[in-house]
C-alpha cells in the first residue's frame, strides 16, 4: 500500500476505528457481537494495521483522545487506553520503518508483541489499582487477536486495493 | 532515517510528553483528585450523550426486524384477546371476575411491600459489553440523586449497580461484569454467599462466600441480602439449576437478560 493516500481511504480508515470503540454500544445487543468481543481486541488489530500501514488520520494525538473516549465508555481512569493504543502505534511505525523488505510475518510478529506490551500495561495498572481482572481472559484475548490478525489483515487489505482501483478509475 | 528509528532521539520529544501527559493523567484519575475527578465527570456527561446522538441512527435501524417481529407476536396476541375480552364478559356478568381480581391484587400488594422505596426510573442510553467491563451508561446522574452503590432493578429482579455518578449520566455494572460483589441469600436454606461476575464461568457467574456444607437443588431460587447495608433485603436474583450426577455442580441463571435492557429502576433509598 503506498505511502500517499487518497482521502477516502484515510476517512474510511478513521471512521473504521471510531466505529470499532463506539460501536460497542450498538452491537453489545446481539450476543454474537458481544461474544466476540472476548476472543480478540478489534481496536488494538485495526490501531495497529493502520498505524503500520501509515494512514494520515492516525497519529499519537488523535489516539490520545480516542483513548480518553474509550476510557470514559468502558469506565476505566483516564489515560488507559490512550498509553495503550499510543504504544501499539509507536511499535507499529518502528516496526514499519526497521523493515528492510515486505515480510508479512515480521509484521505479525510485531503485532503480536506490541498487543502483549498493551496488555501488559493495562493488567499492571489495574493491579495497581485493585481492579478485578483475569489474567486467563486476557491472555486467551491476545491469542485470539493474535490469530485473527492474517484474517483481518487479508480482509482489509482487499478492501482498500479496491477502494485505491475505485478511486483511481 | 537513522534517526526516525531511534526511540530515543531527540525528535520524539514530543512523543514522550504525550506518553508523560497520559501517565500523569492515570495518576491523578487514580488518586481521585478533586479537579481531575469534576473534569471527569464533565467528560463523562459528553463522552456518553455524543456516543447515544451518534449511535441513535444505527440502534433504531437494527430494531427493525425485532420490532416487525413484535408486530407479528401483536396480531397473535390480539386474536387472543378476542376470546378472552369474550370470556370476561362473561365473568362480569356473574360478578365472579371482581372476587378474584381484588385477591390477586391484594396479593401483589403483599408481594410488593419490600420494594416500598424512592425510585428513579432511567433510560440505558450505551451499553458496553467487552473484555474491560460490561456495563451501561444511564440518563440520570447526581442531579438527580444517584449515588454509587444503589442496585438498579428491571421488573423487580435486581441487574446491576451503580458504579459511577457523573452529572447528568451514571454508569452501571451488570451483575456479569467482573468487579461486581451482590450479597445474596440462596435456598430455602438460605445458604449466605456473594454473587460475583467470573467472565469465564458459564453464565459469567459465580458464588462465593459458600458454606463448606452446602446443597443446592433444582430451581434454588437466589434473592438479595442486606448483610453489607447497600442492598435491600429480598430482591429477586436469579435461579440455580444443578447439573445431574453432583450436587455441587451447578449453573447460575439470571432472572432477566441483561442484553435487552432498555429502562430500568434505581433504588436510591
Amino acid at each position: 500500500m503506498s505511502r500517499i493516500k487518497k482521502n477516502y481511504n484515510d476517512v474510511i480508515a478513521f471512521v473504521i476505528i471510531i466505529f470499532s470503540i463506539i460501536g460497542n454500544s450498538v452491537l453489545s445487543e446481539f450476543k454474537f457481537f458481544a461474544d466476540i468481543n472476548y476472543f480478540f481486541n478489534l481496536q488494538y488489530l485495526l490501531i495497529y494495521f493502520f498505524s503500520f500501514n501509515r494512514f494520515k488520520y492516525l497519529s499519537l494525538l488523535t489516539l490520545f483522545f480516542l483513548g480518553l473516549i474509550n476510557d470514559s465508555l468502558i469506565g476505566i481512569s483516564l489515560g488507559i487506553s490512550s498509553v495503550a493504543y499510543m504504544t501499539i502505534y509507536k511499535i507499529a511505525i518502528y516496526q514499519q520503518n526497521i523493515k528492510l523488505r515486505s515480510i508479512f510475518i515480521s509484521e505479525w510478529a510485531a503485532c503480536g508483541l506490541s498487543i502483549a506490551v498493551a496488555y501488559s500495561f493495562v493488567l499492571t495498572i489495574f493491579f495497581f489499582q485493585k481492579v478485578s481482572f483475569d489474567y486467563l481472559q486476557y491472555f486467551y484475548n491476545f491469542l485470539g487477536s493474535f490469530v485473527i490478525y492474517p484474517l483481518l489483515w487479508i480482509i482489509l487489505k482487499y478492501c482498500f486495493l479496491k477502494i485505491e482501483k475505485f478511486e483511481n478509475e | 532515517m537513522k534517526a526516525e528509528n531511534s526511540w530515543f532521539d531527540k525528535s520524539n520529544f514530543r512523543i514522550y510528553l504525550i506518553f508523560l501527559f497520559s501517565f500523569v493523567l492515570i495518576y491523578l484519575d487514580f488518586s481521585n483528585q478533586k479537579i481531575i475527578k469534576e473534569a471527569r465527570k464533565v467528560i463523562n456527561d459528553s463522552v456518553v450523550y455524543t456516543v447515544y446522538i451518534v449511535t441513535y441512527p444505527i440502534k433504531e435501524i437494527l430494531k427493525i426486524p425485532r420490532e416487525i417481529k413484535t408486530l407479528i407476536d401483536l396480531k397473535d396476541q390480539k386474536n387472543q384477546l378476542i376470546v378472552l375480552e369474550n370470556k370476561v364478559e362473561e365473568l362480569m356478568q356473574q360478578n365472579y371476575f371482581l372476587k378474584q381480581d381484588y385477591k390477586k391484587n391484594e396479593e401483589f400488594l403483599k408481594e410488593e411491600e419490600p420494594y416500598k422505596s424512592e425510585v428513579i426510573y432511567a433510560k440505558v442510553i450505551s451499553k458496553i459489553d467487552s473484555i474491560f467491563s460490561n456495563s451501561f451508561a444511564l440518563n440520570k446522574g447526581s442531579k438527580d440523586g444517584l449515588k454509587v452503590g444503589s442496585p438498579i432493578v428491571k421488573n423487580n429482579n435486581l441487574i446491576g449497580q451503580v458504579s459511577e455518578v457523573n452529572y447528568n449520566s451514571a454508569r452501571g455494572i451488570f451483575l456479569t461484569d467482573i468487579n461486581s460483589r451482590v450479597p445474596v441469600v440462596i435456598g430455602e436454606k438460605m445458604y449466605n454467599a456473594i454473587l460475583v461476575g467470573s467472565p469465564l464461568k458459564t453464565n459469567k457467574l459465580s458464588l462465593e462466600f459458600l458454606p463448606k456444607q452446602y446443597q443446592f437443588q433444582n430451581n434454588d431460587k437466589i434473592y438479595t441480602s442486606d448483610i453489607n447495608g447497600v442492598l435491600k433485603k429480598g430482591i429477586a436474583v436469579g435461579y440455580i439449576e444443578v447439573k445431574e450426577g453432583s450436587n455441587n455442580n451447578y449453573n447460575i441463571y439470571l432472572n432477566y437478560n441483561s442484553r435487552q435492557v432498555d429502562r430500568v429502576s434505581i433504588f436510591i433509598n
